[in-house]
């Protein structure tokens, strides 16, 4: 039995990609970066931290200020789509949820509110690994409740494997409806000044209508050049790709970060 | 009878009351006059005949009415209606003179206003304008009893523009429960219907008919021809019944005697149809957000020269016909010198005759900090004009703020706020507008702990609490197995022991072969303790699936020597009984499997 901890152990110590801290060449640009940002560099200062995105995992923080040094340059759609990055690592940041709200007021589009689903809207305020780390550890819990009920079978131990059992329960079921949310998350942002939304993939097919900088919408389906998007409920048409970029790329979810 | 006899003396004791009620409440009838004038419709055809309506609101008794701009025009003698509403103890009487108005000549005109006389005292009321077009040619059409017309104004639109469906259903015999059957849905068009049907008279070809006009605002989301399908309108025909009536002709010539005859109907217009083109794309401004229609903007600043310090209000408003929901919130730029502080947009929209009116007006309160002129820029907002096909901008001037030198120097808002939060409590205000600043902790350049954490890793942790909790039920499994082999492996050398046991006996130990007896199935059970009696043992027995026959010799030899234990008889056990037993127990031996 204590073999087989040390190899486990040894197995997640011997992971260095998986729980990877920054080195000093990250921090040496992230410090560049923020420089050059209080500085009024803020081209730049977006060139820098796009390169230590694309280098290697980062936290929400630097997504956070790739949206400011955006949306300092006035460039709505992209500012929203990194602070919706951001708050896909950092959902309870207040400085992250102000910032957005003041780059979401900037958007020339009205939106038409949706009625989001109750579980996927409180699944979005914890991070996936949140989630993960609560379950491990009541994961934890109820096995060693289990293994003393199994030696020592007792009324109190009983009562509290089915407690613990019903946390459990509720913390995987909520990891799911996570994990779904997650994989079903499709939503993207027109990041160009004006996007044409037509009725089929190609130039000539009619205009439906029209999407400013920062307009939220939803990929549906694409079709090489095209995408099919849905901006409201009444309001879907095929756009270019190059006037949209998706908050979570299929990249991202497999964990590693993507450029913007 | 009696019934009705009886209430007669209570109707009569409650109506003085009444009376009473309504003198003392005298005093509270509206005393403010108020005159409304309006025309329906309001776009009409050269001999039409529509409706004019004073609506005199608030007088008791009305001397004189006169409407000013109805030279040219045919007045009729007013129809007179009278409503009385009581609303939080105050009772308003007001009286409507419609008028039967005929123009003869096309043109925009204006009526009004009508002026009311009461006691010497002249009310006015507002203006209303009505277009006149020329007579529009409805060829063999009056001929029929009955028709419908269904016409799109303009023929042309592009997506999102309100046009408008005009419904007009005309009819020369008596009909009753007219009804119109609406639109049916029709993918990328929306209908929204323009008020109340208005009613008026057209005479065709020196045949006079009524009309009910219907409006309909129809807005097209995507390009295209489109055509409206034959619409429909339910009505009655009212028909005398021809029948004899042993009344007098003309006395009680009504439904309620059954004297008229009701037939139903429906009269269906011919198709309508419509063109929807797309916005050009050639001279689209850049910032143009699908603002189509007609709008003009207006800039205010009051007062035009302040102190520093003093604060000056500008009122930007934004108004005009067309898809007037797009109208945008304008933003003031950042002025140098210049203290911002905007309110919140006000949107108003009402719909009339012409369609949809929509007005925005922003405010900001303007604190410029040092003397000097200040320019405040223009606002500029990109619109389609659909009627002139082009792109246009609704755009105020640039104005001008004097700033003088302040008495005081310039106090900055916040202070005041301070000041006066100690008296009175006030919404704090907004003094800019910016976003936080950057995270520079070294820790937000690492990702949280596992944020990108394999699959296998995720796996292996959750997975890993399970091993021990698997572990201890196999040793558990494994425990309970030894055991249970251990009292197999006892269990079959019962049978031995038992032999042994027996194997010396003489007749008169039954007693003792009993016991042998019973400590072998005991133990061959795995009852090991257990004292069975031969009823029990035979039940034991044929519950394992033992050979029913084999079963009944020993519990017949198991009860004998049960009777002879506790009769204490002396020569039970003999040699033969003993055979007997092995023998039974041989074949039990082989069948019990524990």
């Amino acid at each position: 039995m204590k073999r087989l901890l040390f190899i486990i152990i040894a197995i997640i110590l011997a992971a260095p990609p998986s729980l990877a801290w920054a080195g000093e060449a990250d921090h040496a640009l992230f410090y560049a970066a923020n420089q050059a940002y209080k500085e009024g560099r803020y081209q730049e200062a977006a060139d820098q931290y796009r390169k230590l995105i694309a280098k290697a995992p980062v936290g929400g923080s630097v997504y956070f200020n790739l949206g400011n040094a955006y949306l300092k340059m006035d460039q709505v759609g992209l500012a929203i789509l990194n602070y919706e990055k951001a708050k896909i690592l950092l959902p309870r940041d207040p400085d992250l949820n102000f910032n957005l709200g003041f780059a979401i007021d900037k958007r020339l589009d009205q939106v038409e509110p949706s009625n989001g689903a109750f579980l996927s809207g409180l699944a979005r305020h914890f991070t996936g690994m949140e989630i993960f780390w609560v379950i491990a550890v009541l994961n934890l819990l109820l096995c060693f409740f289990l293994i003393l009920r199994l030696w020592k079978p007792a009324e109190w131990n009983f009562y509290v494997v089915m407690a613990v059992g019903l946390i459990w329960l509720t913390a995987v079921f909520f990891g799911i409806t996570k994990w779904y949310d997650a994989s079903q998350d499709h939503r993207a942002v027109v990041v160009a000044d004006k996007i044409d939304v037509r009725a089929g993939p190609g130039d000539k097919d009619t205009l439906l209508f029209q999407l400013h900088d920062g307009s939220p919408i939803t990929l549906e389906r694409q079709e090489g050049q095209w995408s099919l998007v849905r901006f409201s409920q009444e309001k879907r048409g095929w756009t270019p790709n190059q006037g949209i970029a998706a908050i979570r790329p299929l990249r991202q979810q497999t964990g590693k970060n993507t450029e913007a | 009878m009696n019934k009705l006899t009886g209430h007669i003396p209570k109707i009569t004791r409650i109506i003085p009351v009444l009376m009473g009620l309504l003198f003392l409440a005298a005093p509270a009838l509206s005393a403010q006059i108020s005159v409304t004038l309006e025309a329906a419709p309001n776009r009409v055809q050269v001999d039409d005949v529509f409706r004019l309506t004073v609506k005199v609101t608030g007088a008791t008794s009305i001397d004189d009415i006169r409407i000013a701009g109805t030279d040219g025009f045919e007045l009729g003698n007013p129809r007179t209606g009278s409503q009385t509403s009581i609303a939080n103890g105050t009772i308003t009487r007001s009286v409507e003179y419609s008028y039967g108005i005929s123009p003869h000549k096309q043109g925009v005109y204006t009526l009004g206003p009508a002026t009311v006389t009461e006691d010497g005292k002249t009310y006015t009321s507002n203006t209303v304008r009505v277009q006149v077009d020329p007579v529009e040619e409805i060829r063999g059409r009056e001929q029929d009893s009955m028709f419908l017309t269904a016409e799109v104004l303009p023929q042309q639109a592009y997506p999102g523009q309100e046009i408008v469906c005009r419904i007009r259903f005309y009819w020369n015999a008596p009909l009753g429960n007219i009804q119109f059957e609406g639109f049916p849905d029709i993918e990328n068009l929306e209908f929204t219907q323009i008020g109340d049907s208005r009613q008026f008279q057209k005479n065709i070809n020196g045949k006079t008919f009524n009309v009910a006009e219907l409006l309909h605002a129809v807005t097209p989301s995507v390009t295209g021809d489109f055509e409206l399908p034959p619409l429909s309108v339910k009505a009655e025909v009212i028909k005398a019944n021809r029948r004899p009536s042993r009344f007098p002709r003309g006395w009680m010539d009504d439904s309620m005697f059954g004297n008229e005859e009701r037939i139903k109907t429906r009269v269906l217009s011919e198709p309508a149809s419509f063109t929807v083109k797309p916005l050009p794309t050639d001279g689209q401004p850049r910032d143009f957000n699908g603002l189509l229609g007609q709008f003009s903007a207006a800039a205010t600043l009051e007062p035009k020269q302040v102190k520093a310090g003093d604060s000056a209000t500008l009122t930007v408003t934004l108004s005009g016909r067309g898809n007037t929901q797009l109208m945008p919130d304008l933003k003031l730029p950042p002025i140098p010198g210049v203290k911002i502080y905007p309110s919140e947009p006000q949107f108003a929209e009402t719909r009339d005759g012409q369609g949809l009116f929509g007005k925005k007006t922003m405010q900001w309160a303007l604190v410029p900090q040092v003397e000097g002129e200040i320019s405040i820029p223009q606002f500029s907002v990109p619109f389609f004009n659909a009627a002139s096909g082009q792109y246009e901008n609704a755009a105020t001037r640039e104005m001008k703020l004097k700033v003088l030198p302040g008495e005081l120097p310039a106090v900055l808002p916040a202070a005041t706020e301070m000041q006066v939060a100690t008296s009175a409590k006030r919404k704090v205000q907004m003094l800019g507008e910016d976003i936080l600043k950057i995270h520079e902790s070294p820790q937000a350049v690492s990702p949280a702990m596992g944020q990108t954490m394999p699959l296998w890793l995720v796996v292996l942790i959750l997975g890993f609490p399970a091993l021990p909790v698997a572990g201890a039920i196999v040793l558990r499994r494994l425990s309970k197995t030894r055991s249970d082999q251990a009292a197999a492996r006892a269990s079959k050398k019962a049978f031995g022991a038992f032999s042994k046991a027996i194997k010396d006996l003489e007749p008169n130990q039954a007693a003792e072969a009993f016991k042998a007896l019973q400590e072998y199935l005991a133990l061959r059970l795995g009852l090991e303790g257990a004292t069975l009696t031969s009823h029990e043992a035979e039940e034991k027995l044929l519950a394992l699936g033992v050979d029913a026959a084999a079963v009944s010799r020993l519990t017949q030899i198991f009860s004998r020597l049960e009777t002879c234990v506790f009769s204490q008889c002396s020569q039970e056990f003999s040699q033969e009984t003993k055979q007997d037993l092995f023998s039974a127990l041989r074949v039990i031996d082989k069948k019990v499997k524990l």
